[in-house]
């Protein structure tokens, strides 16, 4: 008996402590973000969607060969620092935004965008060939001058 | 019953265990009821099928049956290379990615004998802790969610949103990071990390005194979950069960002291270990507080890391078609749910022969079958919530 | 019935009593379905502000301009859009039923609900009897849910609130009970005229029921969880608990069948409000005494019950719920044995102070 009561006691106490959280959260401001009208700052080290700029881009193969799910696929022509590729697509229906990709190109062509709100309404638009359906060129020179996964020179790209 | 495939249904009893009959049968005469708690259920924490013989409200037993996650993640490995199986071992247990990154890639460097450069190993365990810290906060607020508390959850996910922003600052993902590398990690940390770090710490330990207040010590919460599926040490590790839930059982065995890897013998922290201080050893109340006490715990970690990061290379040097000595290797970490495990199989190609991955969730989740007899169905949701089961690394 | 002999007298004189009573019968009825409709409307909204703001994020903001007010209407126009979807195996005239009952349950009782002096639409002599057994209503429409449904979760569900709501309604019962001895009468508006004067004749706040004597305090306190338990709502929540049964009983309903059951709990909280602040917290008095009360009496009185409103709302977003096997032992071994024990207290604090009538 005397159990019940000294529970039901001890009940009342712990939920007044707990509605004492509620109350002063009640009066806290709210962390929500009124999305598309306010955005997060994204940080530089973004992982946007994986895009190439193909006339950088010297169809080397590395990021085919590194890549976990093979997503990429390229054919390339001419030889040493005239090679062109005549076809570059990305299967993004694959893609895992990894980055691996970036980590081993050696002239920093294909790159992770700052796009990361991506819609496809059509499953072919989601292969995409960068030779037929190019980037805006990235500035710079082609030689490697950041570090793995670095900052991405340029800003924004639109798919 | 109109389009109702009765041999598929009867294959997947008999599959289960069960004998055919009972699904004719029970629907008659007795209070015996044959109740699918589906891949789609609130509060399976992913897509884990019980199959309930219950009497009324009182569940009889619960099989499990798993595999609707399933995504081949071992098969894959025999296909891909070490380093670029990294984004796989992320998916694992999508909870506690960098854990899972790190175990894999300590295996690969314990197989190939790779030295990690000092900075790389005080920002593995930076990382690593932080995201114990998220994981742990997952658990708590899913837990709350269960048995019926909603606040909670949207207090620890505030937390855990904290976290993720630290994470992606210096690795570009939320979720599955991809950080921790073979040989070091991806990229050195921002020049605010350190920073941010701290001042989300010094912020976080009030907050976790506001859960607990809210939640551990309610005396609703603690009737729902003292004395309810208490789980004894010597079937604990019968079972192979490993991490929060064996500690629970009052088993002091944690891997990060008793078998330091890294780092982790130079810094000083307690093992939380359940004491039955509400109830039974090991019942579910302790399985829920172990993991708010490892969360005080990994502060004090990431706090005495963060004094002592060196300066140096984050990544040790590695080929570019790395190719690791023939042989093989079995490694064990202490991921927030347990111990996980590797054993990697190289036959001196780019490419492993064999990957197995030993999922603690996995482990833990074959006691559930012998602990969930004879309760109602609300204390079979709270001992599941408690087990803190990832389908994403039981199924692979 | 005032408003009928008045009305026959003064201006319907011709029409016989019987169509006089039919004529304000529908129109209570039409003025009750208008406040029941506010009701759920601002009920919902202020639930999801609320939990909102308690649980660190904001909750509607976008519907009508100032933070979402016209959140409940937008949804509720898209519940009327819905497709209506019955099982197939299920029982159908049961599982259309259901809902009409769950809901005219809920507003049945708001007959009887006063909120003034004479403003009520049928000022019966057994008010708290009527609306007691009027809302006992809901269970046989709960039940009717679960069955019909065809779903073994939804019966749980159903078959969770046969037990808690038959098991609660006597503890209501018993709990209200001091307050009657005291008053004297089961009539609502009688009820409150009583708590005009307390101790020493003094009015305002010492004249509430529930600040007369400690027993009284208690069954204040206890037929407030017990309406809880009532209305399901958390921590007494488990016919519809959304982490093990998805919905309760109403999984399978959609669209219009799905608001039903949603607007009758709100309208049902607002009916266990209303009956606590009427039988414990002076109804329409406000604090100060009466001479002195300057606010409109059905202005005070529906801000004491959105104060009842807003504690029922804190209490589901602080508390975790109960087990089934644990409500039925708060019940039967807590509150019932209290229940018993507060008559008996109050009667002899009755008959030692001399306060029966």
């Amino acid at each position: 008996m005397v159990n019940i009561v000294q529970e039901v006691f001890e009940g009342f106490t712990t939920s007044l402590k707990g509605m004492k959280v509620t109350l002063r959260e009640l009066f806290s401001p709210g962390c929500t973000l009124q999305y598309p009208d306010e955005r997060r700052v994204m940080p530089e080290r973004l992982r946007g969607m994986v895009v190439n700029d193909a006339s950088r881009c010297i169809a080397c193969n590395a990021c085919v060969n590194v890549c976990p799910v093979g997503c990429i696929e390229s054919e390339g022509e001419g030889k040493g620092k005239d090679r062109q590729p005549m076809r570059f697509t990305i299967d993004y229906t694959k893609c895992l935004w990894c980055a691996l990709c970036t980590e081993v190109c050696p002239t920093e062509s294909i790159f992770m965008s700052e796009d990361y709100e991506t819609v496809f309404r059509d499953r072919t638009q989601m292969i995409r060939d960068f030779c037929s359906n190019p980037i805006p060129p990235k500035p710079g020179d082609r030689k490697r001058t950041t570090k793995p996964l670095g900052v991405p020179l340029s800003g924004r790209v639109a798919p | 019953m109109t389009g109702v495939d009765e041999e598929a249904m009867d294959a997947d009893l008999k599959s289960l265990g069960f004998r055919v009959e009972e699904r004719r049968t029970l629907a008659s005469g007795s209070d015996e009821l044959l109740v699918n708690m589906g891949p789609q259920h609130p509060s399976t924490h992913g897509v884990l099928r019980l199959l309930l013989r219950t009497d009324g409200e009182e569940v009889q037993e619960a099989v499990p049956s798993v595999g609707y996650l399933h995504r081949a993640a071992e098969k894959i490995g025999e296909n891909v290379t070490y380093d670029a199986y990294t984004p796989y071992t992320d998916r694992l247990d999508y909870l506690s990615s960098m854990n899972n990154n790190w175990a894999w890639a300590m295996t690969v460097e314990k197989l190939a004998g790779i030295e990690v450069p000092q900075r790389a190993e005080y920002i593995r365990v930076i990382v690593a802790e932080l995201n114990r810290i998220a994981s742990h906060l997952v658990m708590v607020g899913t837990y709350g969610i269960d048995l019926g508390a909603f606040t909670p959850f949207l207090l620890t996910f505030r937390e855990r949103e904290e976290i993720l922003d630290i994470l992606e600052e210096i690795s570009g993902g939320r979720l599955c990071y991809g950080y921790i590398r073979i040989g070091g990690v991806t990229d050195d940390i921002t020049p605010t990390f350190a920073a941010k770090c701290r001042a989300f710490l010094r912020q976080y330990v009030p907050k976790l005194d506001a859960i607990n207040e809210l939640l551990s010590y309610n005396r609703i919460f603690i009737r729902r979950t003292a004395n309810v599926g208490p789980l004894s040490a010597e079937r604990a590790v019968a079972y192979g069960c490993t991490g929060p839930t064996l500690r629970a059982s009052g088993v002091d065995w944690d891997l990060r002291r008793d078998e330091p890897y890294s780092i982790y013998d130079r810094f000083d922290w307690n093992v939380c270990i359940g004491r039955g201080e509400k109830g039974t050893v090991g019942d579910t109340w302790d399985r829920y507080m172990v993991r708010v006490r490892e969360m005080y715990e990994c502060v004090k970690m990431c706090e005495q890391a963060l004094e002592g990061i060196p300066e140096g290379p984050f990544r040790a040097k590695m080929p570019r078609k790395f190719k690791p000595p023939i042989g093989e290797c079995y490694f064990r970490a202490e991921n927030p749910r347990g111990e996980l495990a590797f054993y990697v199989v190289s036959d001196g190609s780019k490419k492993p022969v064999r990957v197995k991955v030993r999922a603690p969730s996995f482990c833990n989740l074959s006691a559930v079958q012998e602990l969930t007899r004879n309760m109602l169905v609300s204390d079979l949701v709270a001992v599941l919530g408690s087990f803190d089961l990832v389908m994403g690394e039981v199924d692979r | 019935m005032h408003f009928v002999p008045y009305l026959h007298e003064q201006i319907l004189s011709a029409w016989p009593v019987s169509v006089v009573v039919l004529l304000i019968a529908l129109i209570g009825a039409g003025i009750m379905l208008a406040w029941v409709a506010v009701v759920a409307l601002v009920a919902v909204w202020a639930e999801r502000k609320v939990s909102a703001h308690m649980q660190a994020r904001l909750g509607p903001m976008y519907v009508g301009g100032f933070h979402g007010w016209l959140q409940t209407a937008a949804d509720g126009l898209k519940l009327f859009l819905k497709e209506d979807i019955i099982p197939a195996m299920a029982d159908k005239w049961l599982f259309i039923q259901a809902p009409v009952l769950v809901f005219g349950g809920a507003l049945l009782a708001y007959a009887a609900i006063p909120f003034g002096p004479k403003l009520v639409v049928s000022d019966i002599n057994i008010g708290v009897f009527y609306i007691l057994a009027v809302s006992a209503i809901v269970a046989i429409g709960i039940i009717m849910a679960g069955w019909a449904s065809h779903n073994k979760w939804s019966l749980y569900g159903g078959m969770r609130t046969a037990a808690q709501f038959l098991s609660y309604e006597i503890p209501s019962a018993l709990h209200l009970m001091p307050v009657i001895m005291y008053a004297g009468t089961l009539n609502l508006g009688e009820i409150v005229q009583s708590q005009e004067t307390g101790l020493f004749g003094w009015g305002g706040i010492f004249g509430w029921y529930a600040f007369r004597n400690p027993f009284l305090f208690l069954s204040f306190i206890c037929y407030y969880i017990s309406s809880l338990a009532e209305t399901n709502r958390t921590p007494f929540d488990l016919p519809e608990t959304e982490s093990e049964l998805v919905a309760g009983f109403h999984t399978e309903y959609t669209g219009i069948r799905f608001s039903f059951f949603f607007m009758a709990e709100y309208a049902d909280m607002f009916v266990v409000a209303a009956l606590s602040t009427l039988l414990f917290c002076g109804g329409w008095n406000c604090v100060l005494p009466r001479s002195v009360q300057f606010v409109p009496d059905p202005v005070v009185f529906v801000l004491k019950c959105s104060a009842f409103i807003f504690l029922t709302m804190w209490l589901r977003w602080t508390l975790p719920r109960f087990r089934v096997d644990q409500l039925m032992a708060l019940c039967w071994k807590f509150l019932i044995p209290l229940g018993l024990l507060n008559i008996v207290g109050s009667g002899l604090w009755m008959y030692i102070f001399g306060q029966v009538k």
